[in-house]
């Protein structure tokens, strides 16, 4: 490396160590510029050039260390997407009666994602709709169901409210537990 | 046609947690049952 000796004395402080620096590696680098000569041409003449080009062990180790932070970093970024669910909806008609009109039986399957292992599943029975009942299979949950606004009984809205705040509590802990 | 849902119209639901990939899927599968229905 050739420098010009002319310099700015406001700046030696700073840039002393880096001039220093740059001729200790200077002709000590690993890259040959031949080689990188003729893989820009190859890049030029390529009908299907990449976006990036790494050239050289020190440019590939830099970029697999900022990989290396982004993954680390990665456990931020996750738990912000919309809930992936799956929804399987299957509605049959299975009895028809004297002056009754069949619902016209309809299964369809809506799979968007699933689970790679079911750790836990909760089933839940309900009937009459807004102003019926619903259990779960183990009993802890047993409530009569009403419209808003009524003091009859439980109204659903609330209790999924409960259960996405239990579930948000829940991710906020794995994730200040780091 | 608009229809009233009977009486013992119902609704299994069951909600499946499990891990996958970086994070944790919910499936949910609704069943329902409509034995019979009636014009409105």
């Amino acid at each position: 490396m050739i420098r010009s000796p002319r310099s700015i004395a406001d700046y030696d402080v700073l840039f002393d160590p880096i001039r220093r620096a740059r001729s200790e590696k200077s002709g000590q680098q690993a890259g040959d510029p031949a080689k990188a000569a003729r893989a820009i041409l190859k890049v030029v003449e390529s009908n299907d050039p990449p976006m990036h080009l790494l050239l050289g062990s020190d440019a590939l180790k830099l970029t697999r260390d900022k990989l290396n932070s982004l993954g680390k970093d990665r456990r931020m970024g996750i738990g912000h997407d919309i809930d992936r669910v799956r929804v399987a909806v299957v509605t049959t008609s299975s009895a028809h009666r004297p002056g009754f009109h069949p619902v016209q039986s309809l299964q369809q399957e809506n799979i968007m994602n699933r689970p790679e292992k079911v750790i836990y599943t909760a089933k839940v029975h309900t009937t009459g709709g807004r102003v019926g009942s619903s259990r779960s299979d183990d009993g802890k949950l047993d409530v009569k169901l009403s419209r808003p606004g009524t003091l009859r009984g439980h109204q659903p809205g609330a209790t999924v409210r409960r259960g996405l705040v239990g579930l948000y509590q829940s991710a906020m802990e794995l994730v200040l537990a780091g | 046609m608009k229809l009233a849902l009977p009486a013992d119209f119902a609704v299994d639901a069951e909600v499946d947690l499990g891990p996958n990939g970086d994070g944790y899927d919910v499936a949910v599968r609704l069943t329902s049952a409509c034995p019979a229905s009636r014009p409105m």
